[in-house]
């Protein structure tokens, strides 16, 4: 079993979440003025790093709240899951 | 089973489990309330714990209450108050009369959610066939509640005593569905030895 420290909850099985893709990423301040490879670089193109990944993630069947994870794709070990509009950790934080 | 929505609900004619292993039956209708209030919003939360004489739940799955109402946990900012049918217009009135100045959401979800109750020495191990909370850490102790899902029906799981009573409160269209895995599950406890 796959264990989920979720920061509102606490750990609950893994089959309660659901990923959302990459965190911290934010929308341009200004669309209107971003060049379309600037925009398309915004929407589209996300990082795929083999190692140390940034992602969103909901717990869906509990609090259902947001929170973002700091998970190593190699081994899929979560090191550290924290609220959404916390400081994004640095690697050598944990 | 005796107010007059019961032969709306779609468990109207569903035939409750009594044995002494588990029973299970469906609640009466009540009184269900979604509160919002921010987080480090004090002066909100000072007025609803004020108007109920008890604290708002801090941690996940508490629950404070005392016999008129009860106020469930379900996230940092979220809570639901369950209180008698006929307290509920009450409840609304003075709420949103308090809570004038402050940012929040009072929503009535007395028929988003059906409610039944599970109980008896082996509804641990009924739950446990499809749930993935952790009965044995005693995560769900007694007046405390807890978010999951059984089988495929998403929960709100209160337990109300020392001895193993849970009541079970699932989306109106998940109820009939919920109760029919629920009476199968319990089905090799009911056959006596």
């Amino acid at each position: 079993m796959f264990v989920i420290n979720c920061p509102y909850c606490g750990e609950r099985d893994q089959t309660e979440f659901s990923c959302h893709g990459e965190a911290h990423i934010a929308r341009p301040d200004n669309p209107a003025e971003v060049s379309d490879e600037e925009w398309g670089e915004y929407l589209f193109f996300r990082n795929n790093p083999k190692g140390i990944h940034f992602e969103r993630w909901t717990h869906d069947h509990g609090c259902r709240r947001w929170f973002n994870v700091m998970r190593d794709t190699v081994s899929d070990k979560i090191i550290k899951t924290y609220k959404m509009g916390d400081q994004k950790p640095g690697v050598t934080d944990v | 089973m005796n107010n007059d929505k019961n032969h709306l609900s779609p468990l109207a004619y569903k035939i409750p489990i009594n044995s002494d292993n588990i029973s299970l039956q469906q609640n009466e209708f009540i009184g269900k309330l979604n509160l919002r209030v921010k987080e480090n919003d004090l002066k909100a939360r000072e007025v609803v714990e004020k108007h109920f004489n008890y604290n708002l739940p801090k941690l996940s799955g508490e629950v404070s209450g005392n016999d008129e109402s009860r106020v469930l946990w379900l996230g940092p900012n979220e809570y639901l108050i369950l209180c008698g049918d006929e307290n509920k217009s009450n409840i609304i009135n003075i709420l949103k009369e308090k809570l004038k100045e402050s940012f929040y959401s009072l929503t009535d979800v007395s028929d988003y959610y059906l409610t039944m109750r599970l109980s008896g020495p082996k509804s641990i191990e009924v739950l446990s066939k499809a749930c993935p909370l952790n009965f044995e850490k005693n995560l769900l102790k007694k007046d405390s509640c807890a978010q999951s899902y059984i089988s495929k029906a998403t929960v709100l799981i209160d337990r109300l005593s020392d001895e193993p009573v849970f009541d079970i409160s699932v989306r109106w269209s998940f109820a009939e569905y919920l109760w029919d895995w629920l009476a199968d599950s319990s089905n090799e406890f009911v056959i006596s030895e």
